[in-house]
């Protein structure tokens, strides 16, 4: 981590040029340099609570998982000793560990499409189609899920997703639509917790959403029309590349959102108490694996070093989102 | 519709947002090929004007007529016209040549026929060189050109313009406004422009419609709305300063200054019939002179303050002993003048108007 304060004289250079040219050249080099620390220093002094925060709970758990990621690491101190690579190789060679990175990667592929869609077709439904008072109502009932605890509101989902008083099925069945299995069917399982991550998250996505659009000026929309586009082709050729910091934005973090998705997963699968994934690991993604290995196996060197490919995964797919926004994302 | 011109026809258009009218009842006509410029203070729903002939607003009542046909239930994209906005509104992911060639793609005009009008249009506006930049790397009067551009390269039956030319510094302004009107001159396109800017609007325009409240004052060439304003509120708004406008009453009633001059008007309104009480007495500052205290007659008033603009001096007075009658006078900039001096001011009975008090609007006096 590099914290760079800058140079207090570069900043007044630019800022108060008169200034610094009037009051700094007669009084000679060295009180400038105690000026320029002084201010250093209280620089430094204002950034430390936040850091200092930051260090302890989240930079220091992180490299000491990355350390205890190549030791044997019991509870007891007796019990722990340097392995080397020993567990990133029981891993590779663990089935259901590349079972779990599939089924985290199927969520997350299925989630960041589904997420993009919904959301801008909401937005864009909430900021054309309706006046400003019903709008209003309708923005609070589509952010309103995102408040409330996920916990929570997943065992309502439960309930919702029961095979036998469900409400889904009794959708599914006046739909004259097969019922499903839902949490208690293999393939079904995840895609239920999809809808219930959908539910709770779209809020937001809507929000920033409703953001960019607002970020448009109203001109150039008015100005397509004049030039005699449609509908269909305002959208695709001004809006859609005017929302694309939006949109890139959105994608990112609903792929962190996904590869992280562990609440929702944790309390809707598993049973009564939850926690134990989907029929025959159907939803037990990465996440899901690193708690179950640490919290119940107690294998917490395991679940580590689980965790620092987590991490070095999702750190790739933002470089490579990075990179492609670089060619395609438009920053006015 | 055509690509031919249009004649634009305005009857009785009138916009309410809530009870309030912010258009009210405007009738106006333009012919073919001719420039209007809409003239008023902010907020006197020159915009809207605008965006009811486009379309981008709908008229709470009365008809817009193109060529005699009401086009009210058409939409924007299908009116043929063009319009530059006041911030330009240029596509910012667009190069010079996509802003330009949008619309005629939208219209699905074929490639080739693309090409060329992109091509005649830069070359009009003399920006082959910027085709391939963003709109953020051109400055203001290339930015201006390229709205400019994309409004006229369909050919438009009707050509809008918002302010065009307010965001330009004064000198390119002034360029910009000759080029406007020779751009005109070459195409003859029907034209709506809007300003609060009288000088663009008395260089440019054929017909000057002068707005206030959303209703219109007067409608006419530059000439008849800086010679014979049709009312007092037309008489201040053009002209820079604007006209005085004097209560003829109370002039009469100061004793220090009921001379010649004055007895000289109320003799001529007399022999027409009008009353001197009721009526207000306007003259240009420019048209005021200074005269000779001891020898001449006129209105003797006090220096209060001297705006020096170099080609001329700009006097602020009040009317000796009446403090609430304000006076402006333009004189020559060799003027010799200090604060609080008494001035005497004449003008030619041909250069006096007079207004309703109570309508404001215009009594001609024939004597002239
Ligand atoms: N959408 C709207 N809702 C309510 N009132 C509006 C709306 N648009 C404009 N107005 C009002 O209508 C009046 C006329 O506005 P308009 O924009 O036409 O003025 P303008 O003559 O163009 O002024 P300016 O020279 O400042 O641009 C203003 O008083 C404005 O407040
Ligand atoms: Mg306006």
């Amino acid at each position: 981590m590099s914290i760079s304060l800058g140079n207090r004289r570069d900043i007044s250079d630019n800022v108060f040029p008169e200034e610094v040219s009037k009051y700094s050249a007669p009084r000679g080099r060295f009180t400038n340099l105690i000026r320029t620390y002084k201010n250093r220093l209280i620089g430094y002094g204002l950034m430390f609570p936040a850091v200092a925060v930051f260090v302890l709970f989240f930079y220091l758990p992180a490299i000491y998982l990355l350390y205890i990621s190549f030791f044997h690491w019991g509870i007891l101190s007796s019990s722990t000793y340097f392995v080397g690579l020993k567990n990133f190789r029981t891993l590779f060679n663990q089935p259901l560990f590349w079972h779990s990175l599939i089924t985290s990667m199927y969520y997350t592929i299925v989630m960041i499409p589904a997420t993009v869609l919904l959301a801008l077709a909401i937005a864009l439904v909430l900021r054309t189609g309706m006046d400003k008072k019903r709008g209003g109502i309708f923005r609070g009932a589509v952010f309103l899920p995102h408040v409330t605890p996920v916990v929570a509101t997943s065992i309502v989902w439960v309930w919702i997703f029961n095979p036998r008083f469900g409400l889904a099925n009794y959708i599914m069945t006046s739909l004259h639509l097969p019922a499903l299995g839902w949490l208690e069917s293999q393939t079904w399982a995840l895609p239920a917790v999809m809808i219930d991550s959908l539910w709770h998250s779209l809020g937001l996505y809507v929000l920033i959403f409703l953001a960019g659009l607002a970020n448009i000026p109203s001109e150039l929309i008015e100005v397509a029309r004049l030039d005699g586009a449609k509908r269909h082709r305002i959208f695709y050729r001004i809006m859609w590349p005017l929302l694309s910091p939006t949109t890139f934005f959105v994608v990112v973090l609903a792929t962190v959102n996904s590869w992280q998705a562990f609440s929702q997963i944790y309390t809707m699968t598993g049973g009564p108490h939850g926690g134990a994934g989907g029929p025959a690991f159907s939803t037990t993604t990465d996440s899901l694996l690193v708690y179950q290995t640490a919290f119940t196996y107690l294998h917490f060197s395991l679940a580590s070093a689980m965790s620092l490919i987590l991490f070095l995964i999702i750190l790739t797919l933002t470089l490579i989102q990075k990179w492609i926004s670089d060619k395609v994302v438009f920053y006015r | 519709m055509g690509s031919s011109v249009a004649k634009v026809t305005l009857q009785g258009v009138t916009k309410k947002y809530g009870t309030e009218k912010v258009v009210d009842g405007v009738s106006l006509e333009a012919e073919e090929g001719e420039f209007v410029v809409l003239l008023g203070p902010s907020g006197c729903g020159k915009t809207t004007t605008l965006r009811i002939i486009s379309g981008l607003e709908d008229a709470s009542s009365g008809d817009l007529l193109f060529d005699g046909e009401s086009v009210l239930s058409v939409p924007p994209e299908d009116r043929n016209v063009g319009m530059v906005f006041q911030n330009y509104a240029l596509y910012p992911h667009m190069t010079v040549a996509q802003n330009l060639s949008f619309g005629m793609e939208s219209r699905k005009v074929k490639k080739h026929e693309i090409r060329d009008a992109v091509q005649a249009v830069s070359s009009l506006l003399e920006l082959e060189h910027v085709m391939s930049h963003k709109p953020k790397e051109l400055s203001g009067g290339q930015r201006q050109r390229v709205a400019l551009g994309r409004a006229l390269i369909r050919q438009p039956s009707v050509f809008l313009m918002d302010e065009p030319l307010s965001n330009l510094d004064a000198n390119l302004r002034e360029r910009m406004r000759s080029e406007l009107a020779q751009l005109h001159r070459r195409l003859r396109i029907t034209t709506f422009y809007v300003t609060h800017d009288q000088g663009e609007a008395l260089t440019l325009s054929d017909k000057i419609v002068v707005m206030n409240n959303g209703q219109i004052q007067q409608i006419g060439t530059s000439d008849e709305v800086y010679n014979t304003p049709a009312n007092s509120f037309v008489a201040k708004f053009i002209g820079s300063p604007g006209m005085n406008i004097l209560d003829l009453e109370s002039l009469l009633e100061n004793d220090a200054i009921n001379d010649g001059f004055l007895s000289h008007i109320v003799k001529i309104l007399a022999d027409v019939g009008a009353r001197p009480s009721e009526l207000f007495l306007g003259v240009r500052p420019e048209h005021l002179e200074i005269v000779d205290a001891a020898t001449d007659e006129g209105i003797a008033c006090q220096v209060r303050t001297i705006e020096r603009f170099g080609s001329h001096l700009q006097i602020n007075g009040v009317v000796k002993g009446q403090e609430h009658l304000e006076v402006v006078v333009k004189c020559p900039a060799s003027t010799s003048l200090e604060i609080e001096d008494t001035i005497v001011i004449y003008a030619g009975f041909e250069s006096l108007h007079f207004f309703e008090k109570m309508s404001g609007s215009r009594v001609e006096v024939c004597s002239r």
